[in-house]
């Protein structure tokens, strides 16, 4: 469902959605759903969240959410008090993460970062939930994303 | 063209050069219940 949902989106690679589940035989295994973008497009999570609340993810099931990990390009901002990553129409507000110390001096080092992965707040918990949620934040541009990773330019 | 509509026009073309580098790329949606996904 979940999978399907983010599948239909137009900037998504359907080719690319690939469905993770950790073997067993127990209910509610963890897994994962990875996708890419389409070339030369941008992924809209708003968008996800509209198709997968269309799904019955969205009435009385226990299934859960328990991260969003994005990679984003963007010009990276780093401020008096906040690093962002801009894009349209979009701030991230690069949070504490686990690599959100060695971003912070890379950038005030000068270093020209290329991506940034991590964590958009919101995404986790029980579907039905978690949507609702996400739906009340729909459109706020401030978007904040937990730091796991980063790429920069070779020099 | 007019100083305004030179600005503007230097606003539209910034603005699609920022649209064409800032994308998010790819993702992972990390779930518990993947086996009825």
């Amino acid at each position: 469902m979940a999978a399907d949902a983010i599948a239909r989106q137009y900037d998504v690679d359907k080719n690319s959605v690939n469905l993770f589940c950790e073997p067993g035989k127990g209910s509610y295994r963890p897994g994962t759903i990875a996708f890419v973008a389409k070339k030369g497009a941008s992924i809209d999570l708003d968008k996800i969240r509209e198709s997968i609340t269309a799904t019955r993810l969205s009435g009385g099931t226990n299934m859960s959410v328990d991260y969003l990990e994005i990679t984003a390009t963007g010009e990276i901002h780093m401020g008096a008090k906040e690093i962002v990553l801009k894009m349209p129409g979009q701030v991230f507000v690069l949070e504490k993460g686990p690599k959100f110390d060695k971003l912070r001096e890379a950038v005030a080092r000068g270093d020209k970062v290329t991506s940034v992965t991590g964590q958009v707040q919101g995404w986790n918990g029980r579907f039905p939930v978690m949507l609702q949620a996400l739906a009340k934040t729909s459109g706020q541009n401030r978007v904040p994303l937990q730091v796991t990773g980063f790429e920069t330019a070779k020099k | 063209m007019s100083r305004n509509a030179w600005s503007a026009a230097l606003v539209l073309t910034l603005l699609a050069a920022t649209s064409a580098n800032a994308q998010v790329t790819k993702g992972v949606l990390g779930i518990k219940g993947a086996e009825m996904s």
